[in-house]
């Protein structure tokens, strides 16, 4: 197992594409917090004033390097990034023919399956903790402020987000089994949590009970309710809930399709 | 000799389709098995099964005298099918990935690509590589580890002739020096007649016959083929001089399995009796002819 994991992280850090996306999630953050800024700062000008408008209600602060840091993954691409990334580092050994090589070693499939989805994981820790540090650092430079009311519950908001990447991490590592081709993986590693975001939509239009979000079963919408640092306990722990069940999924799922794979 | 690969009815079907059928295979330490079959006789597959790359439907298989298991694997090396490399890596590159999991140093992997002739590749992508170089450099990763058993899978696959000779004084310095085992499949079957000790037939899935070089000389031996028109009279006249156990009839051919190089003699002792000779040819047959004939071609 050891020599497995050695040789996924250095197939993982000759990998451009690591490096490309890493670049991409970056650039989006600053694209998104310059976007913010500007805004903000348009806002305390009386630019629109004369428009009538409260532009507020969609734009509400403080703005600092705090709330930069909790929301950074609903600022950036980290998500469609590790789809990506994930996909190559899962499909490009079989679709290379490499993995003849490997099982043929006596290397069994759970063996390299556990290898790939350690590799996968580290591939959602370095992404989310880019994601902070750009998030902190850029919130913290364009607001001159890095936030008030530090407290444990940020740091445990923090931990259950990269919980969540994990089990995204998971589902993309599970995609890549069933399917196998890189391309193929990437289409609906990407494709498939933006069409759960209009599913859930029209399941909750459907349901139309304020007390009722579909979205709180699912891995994004999780994301999307711990970008606040307002976030409740329940909240928190709903998250961790549904970031745990989602990763035991996945993986019991992937096992399952790995185990007597033929190559 | 200890048994480095051995098979019990070993079977492997894919849906209704008996690729593998019901194999019983010996391989014994020190053996070079050319394995011969048409396409889609199962070659391939049965390499595939035994190297744990696919699964068996039934029967079972020994390696080293075990059940198959991740030490006994260890020990060998494979090329099977087109060779599994990565197409953006040199090929130093791809021999430091594979060498982290089979466990060879970086002296072993400038040894081994020196051994194949891919030592001045420099930074040239695989992807850049002609077919041959990707063959040398399957064949290299699979020597990684030092194996002792070496399966592979038409290793001469898009070789020039000098590469040939090169890929095939290499399995014999390897079988000589190291009494490295393989078991190779070829469609070149004039090549494999020129290391191979052992062959093995396979048609349809099933193991028809299994011959050692010894026993395929012995069933090719050099004929003399006499085409009479009494074969009786001239049988009469040749067992005379002839053991019955050299000649055998077919149809209005006499063929002779000694005295070949008297057939002037014979065609002379033939003629003063009475018997018309219309055809004297002698032959052997090869490997090639001997393969079409049992596999019904």
């Amino acid at each position: 197992m050891k020599e497995l994991l050695r040789f996924e992280f250095r197939k993982l850090f000759q990998m451009k594409t690591l490096y490309i996306f890493a670049g991409v999630i970056v650039a989006v953050l600053t694209l998104n917090i310059v976007t913010y800024k500007f805004t903000d700062v348009l806002l305390q000008s009386d630019a629109l004033e004369a428009t009538g408008m409260d532009f507020s209600i969609f734009f509400s602060g403080p703005f600092d390097g705090k709330k930069f840091l909790v929301s950074a993954l609903l600022n950036t691409e980290a998500v469609l990034s590790l789809a990506v990334v994930i996909s190559l580092i899962n499909c490009s050994d079989f679709s290379s023919g490499a993995i003849k090589n490997i099982f043929a070693k006596g290397y069994s499939r759970l063996e390299v399956l556990f290898a790939k989805i350690t590799a996968s994981m580290f591939v959602a820790l370095i992404f989310t903790a880019i994601s902070y540090l750009f998030g902190f650092f850029l919130g913290c430079t364009m607001w001159q402020d890095i936030g008030s009311d530090w407290n444990l519950k940020i740091i445990w908001i923090l931990l259950v987000q990269i919980m969540l990447m994990f089990a995204y991490s998971a589902m993309f590592c599970f995609m890549a089994s069933f399917i196998k081709k890189t391309a193929g993986t990437m289409v609906l590693s990407i494709g498939i949590p933006m069409s759960f975001e209009i599913i859930f939509l029209v399941i909750n239009v459907l349901v139309n009970d304020k007390n009722f979000n579909i979205n709180n079963y699912w891995i994004q919408g999780n994301i999307t309710n711990l970008s606040d640092a307002a976030a409740t306990n329940p909240d928190i722990i709903r998250a961790l809930v549904v970031a745990v069940f989602y990763f035991g999924i996945f993986t019991l799922a992937n096992v399952l399709v790995s185990r007597k794979r033929e190559v | 000799m200890d048994n480095i690969l051995q098979t019990v009815d070993l079977t492997k079907k894919f849906g209704p389709h008996t690729a593998v059928d019901k194999v019983n295979m010996c391989i014994k330490q020190g053996e070079i098995y050319g394995f011969i079959g048409r396409n889609g006789a199962g070659k391939t597959t049965f390499m595939r099964t035994v190297l744990g790359l696919a699964n068996a439907t039934s029967g079972s298989f020994f390696l080293f005298g075990e059940k198959p298991s991740a030490s006994s694997n260890r020990k060998i090396g494979a090329l099977i099918e087109a060779p599994g490399l990565y197409g953006n890596c040199t090929a130093y590159e791809n021999m430091k990935r594979f060498a982290i999991l089979f466990g060879s140093t970086d002296e072993e992997i400038k040894d081994i690509l020196e051994f194949v002739g891919l030592s001045d590749t420099a930074n040239k992508k695989v992807d850049a590589f002609s077919l041959g170089m990707k063959q040398r450099l399957g064949i290299a990763v699979a020597l990684l580890g030092n194996p002792e058993f070496m399966i592979l899978d038409e290793p001469v696959n898009g070789l020039d002739p000098a590469g040939m000779k090169e890929v095939r004084d290499l399995i014999l310095k390897l079988n000589t020096e190291k009494q490295m085992t393989f078991l190779i499949s070829s469609h070149l079957l004039d090549e494999l007649s020129k290391i191979a000790t052992k062959y093995g037939i396979i048609n349809n899935g099933r193991l028809i016959d299994e011959f050692t070089t010894e026993e395929l000389a012995e069933r090719c031996r050099h004929r003399l083929t006499i085409t009479v028109d009494d074969t009786e009279k001239a049988l009469e006249l040749l067992t005379e001089i002839i053991p019955a156990d050299d000649i055998k009839t077919e149809k209005n051919d006499i063929v002779l399995f000694s005295h070949i190089e008297e057939s002037a003699r014979l065609n002379r002792l033939l003629v003063e009796n009475g018997i018309e000779v219309s055809g004297l040819t002698t032959e052997a047959d090869t490997l090639e002819k001997y393969f079409m004939e049992r596999i019904g071609v």
